[in-house]
């Protein structure tokens, strides 16, 4: 019985350290203070609905970090402990360890890469899960009712870790929201960190994962410049993960000699990265010149709004609802900002144009403004 | 449909065109369709508040029950004639309406449907619901807690009408699939809370859509807001009239309001993200719905007496969510590839 305990463990043990990797990655590559609903530029406009909905949200993505940590940390203890009575008492301060592991990591993310500690807490998570589920099914097998001896040997667990949990993930991230205000990020960090802060502060996303964005990349923007031709392309951080630049560059140059009529020369990614920032400004500047493009933005309104005002001059019609074909996705590797509808096309779009601009030297500054930025940390890059 | 109708009208022609025609071939219980939104707010507001709410109260005031000082005849017959099983019912059939109206007003733009054929498919739907519900309780929850229920004594008021009738009506089966719980251990969760719960939430749920019909001729908000108003009301009601008659602990209901607040989103979104439409959409909610139950799981099997029987229930159910969100990656990219040729 008990090595079918063992394997059982194991395997959840692996399931879960899986799991992590995937789960906890939107809390590590959130910078600081960005977890926090003031990051996330709300829209003044939007109803107090759909602000109170944002900060809920908030507060519960942090609420879960910690009381998962925690509590994995405590269900462990709780599970190992369950011969002796006196282990019990270890669960108490099991969760507090946990938490300290929780907030110390969260913190160390801000100023070193989240990656590593990404791996770690995955693994972390994973191998005490092992033990939890272990202890936990062998007293079940025992019959020895732990939930029963936890009760009596530490009656005050449930609300200590509410209040603990609660407490310490308020207030790290009431602290870190601080540090931001004092201390707004500088030459000494990373871009890495600049930049996830930079695109999430644009897109207002938080939670994006590569393995989705990748696909869409594949499956949904190639298709879609293939299949309409090119208007434009907004390039903007061509760092990151190249496989998807890759997809894209080579579209975007396939789409663009095709419409010329020319043939389409493979290039070194180095040249295809300036080729298309070039090219992409050169026909920006083209096309709001004649002053008939449209913008599709990949972003989910309504608090973008405002954003996208500030950041581009340009004005947002009501989007609700994007459906899933035009759904092109910004992630913080590389950044579409937009694709243009082909014309004649924008009154059966009707649901999916987003932004129509109404300044042109603002998208100007903004470009120039990003291109200064680049130049001033890309030398900080990894 | 013109093309100059623009805003929502368009949203809904576009992605349903041409069903206008087929109205006369509608079925006799109409397929529901999902509403358009999982609302945010109500699903992380709920899940903070409950788990609050199980630690706080619910564990630490594990052995209270409703003092019988505080009772009055009146009340007694009150509780025995608004029978809470007679609230639920009735509410259940509120709720059904609520989604036929929705489903209507939907379906007029896109041209589906008669009233009673929607009205059908939707009591149909919540009666599946309701009927899960019970063998999930007797199958899993209330074994996996093991808590008989609070003693009887002599100021005890039993069962109202019909709940008394309806136990009773159900015992012989109940006593042949279930043999060894039927009897012990009906304490934890309260099923009739549970239930409550779970119709509050489907009464929130479709009574916060954006495009939910006024009623009554009453503004947006004020429809709003008596659903919202019924809704606690029956919730209330129901919640109360248990623990005032004894048939709960106070760590029944607390553990009832965890397990249907969770439960009820994770079905939702896992509905949502198998859905092709709004798949994309609603599929990341799913991690966080999974990061979550940690926490939850941990406060049910720290209540409960069978702790194994969560761990392993907790299992099932974590892999479960997780080939969920599998299917619905591939799903998505499937209709996606679909659309695109």
């Amino acid at each position: 019985m008990e090595s079918i305990a063992l394997a059982i463990a194991l395997l959840v043990g692996l399931f879960v350290g899986t799991l992590a990797y995937f789960l906890l990655r939107p809390y590590f590559e959130a910078p600081y203070g960005a977890l926090l609903p003031a990051r996330a530029a709300p829209d003044p406009q939007a109803s107090i609905g759909e602000r109170f909905d944002k900060v809920l949200e908030a507060m519960f993505r942090i609420w879960s970090f910690y009381a998962l940590t925690a509590g994995l940390f405590a269900l462990t203890a709780g599970g190992f402990g369950w011969p002796t009575q006196l282990g019990q008492h270890l669960t108490v301060t099991a969760l507090v360890v946990g938490l300290a592991f929780a907030g110390l990591t969260r913190v160390m993310c801000v100023t070193s890469s989240g990656f590593m500690l990404e791996t770690l807490m995955s693994f972390t998570l994973g191998f005490i899960t092992l033990f939890a589920t272990e202890g936990w099914l062998d007293s079940s097998i025992a019959h020895t009712v732990v939930s029963d001896v936890l009760r009596k040997t530490t009656p005050e667990f449930a609300t200590t870790y509410m209040v603990l949990s609660l407490g310490t993930a308020f207030g790290v991230e009431g602290i870190l929201a601080l540090l931001w205000r004092v201390a707004p990020l500088t030459r000494q960090v990373p871009y890495q960190l600049f930049r996830e802060y930079h695109e999430a502060f644009e897109t207002g996303e938080i939670g994006l994962y590569r393995g989705q964005v990748r696909s869409l990349c594949k499956k949904t923007i190639r298709p879609e410049i293939e299949r309409f031709g090119l208007d434009h392309l907004f390039w903007k951080t061509a760092t990151g993960d190249l496989e998807i630049a890759r997809e894209i560059i080579e579209a975007t140059a396939t789409a663009l000699a095709r419409q010329r009529g020319l043939a389409y020369v493979k290039m070194s990614t180095e040249d295809k990265q300036s080729f298309c920032r070039t090219q992409v400004r050169a026909e920006f500047v083209r096309l709001s010149s004649q002053g008939n493009f449209r913008v599709i933005m990949p972003v989910d309104p309504p608090w973008h709004r405002e954003t996208v005002k500030e950041q581009f001059g340009i004005e947002p019609l009501p989007v609700p609802d994007l459906g899933s074909r035009r759904f092109i996705v910004v992630n913080r590797r590389v950044a579409v900002l937009g694709v243009a509808v082909p014309p004649g096309d924008v009154e059966q779009l009707g649901a999916n144009v987003a932004w129509v601009p109404k300044e042109v030297g603002r998208i100007q500054e903004c470009l120039a403004e990003f291109e200064g930025l680049w130049d001033m940390y890309s030398s900080a890059l990894p | 449909m013109s093309g100059s109708s623009r805003g929502v009208m368009h949203e809904q022609v576009g992605t349903a065109p041409s069903v206008g025609q087929h109205a006369s071939r509608a079925p006799r219980i109409a397929i529901p369709v999902l509403p358009r939104r999982v609302p945010l707010g109500f699903l992380y507001g709920s899940l903070l508040l409950s788990w609050i709410f199980m630690a706080v109260v619910g564990i630490r005031y594990h052995q209270w029950t409703y003092p019988t000082s505080l009772r009055s005849a009146w009340m007694n017959a009150a509780t025995f004639l608004a029978d809470p099983l007679l609230v639920q019912g009735t509410f259940a059939i509120f709720v059904a309406g609520l989604l036929t109206v929705y489903q209507v007003n939907v379906q007029r733009l896109r041209g589906v449907g008669p009233i009673v054929s929607n009205f059908f498919g939707w009591a149909v739907v919540i009666g599946l619901i309701m009927g899960t519900l019970w063998i999930l309780e007797q199958g899993v929850f209330k074994p996996s807690f093991e808590f008989a229920r609070p003693p009887q004594e002599e100021a005890a008021l039993g069962e109202a009408w019909l709940t008394a009738f309806a136990r009773n009506a159900v015992s012989v089966f109940r006593e042949r699939l279930f043999p060894i719980r039927a009897t012990q251990f009906q304490d934890v969760p309260s099923g009739f809370a549970v239930r409550q719960f779970i119709l509050f939430y489907l009464a929130l749920w479709i009574g916060s859509q954006p495009d939910f019909p006024r009623l009554l001729k009453l503004t947006e908000r004020g429809t709003r807001n008596l659903i919202y108003a019924i809704s606690t009301a029956a919730l209330a009601w129901v919640i109360f009239s248990r623990l005032y008659r004894h048939n709960h602990s106070l760590l029944a209901m607390s553990m009832a309001a965890g397990i249907s607040t969770f439960f009820f989103w994770a079905g939702l979104i896992a509905t949502y993200s198998m859905s092709r439409r709004y798949g994309a959409r609603y599929r990341r909610l799913l991690y966080q719905v999974l990061v979550a139950y940690v926490p939850f799981g941990i406060l049910f099997a720290y209540a409960s007496n069978e702790a194994g029987m969560w761990m392993g229930f907790s299992t099932v159910f974590i892999v479960l969510l997780f080939v969920v969100s599998v299917v619905s990656v591939w799903r998505v990219a499937s209709a996606e590839e679909r659309l695109e040729e």
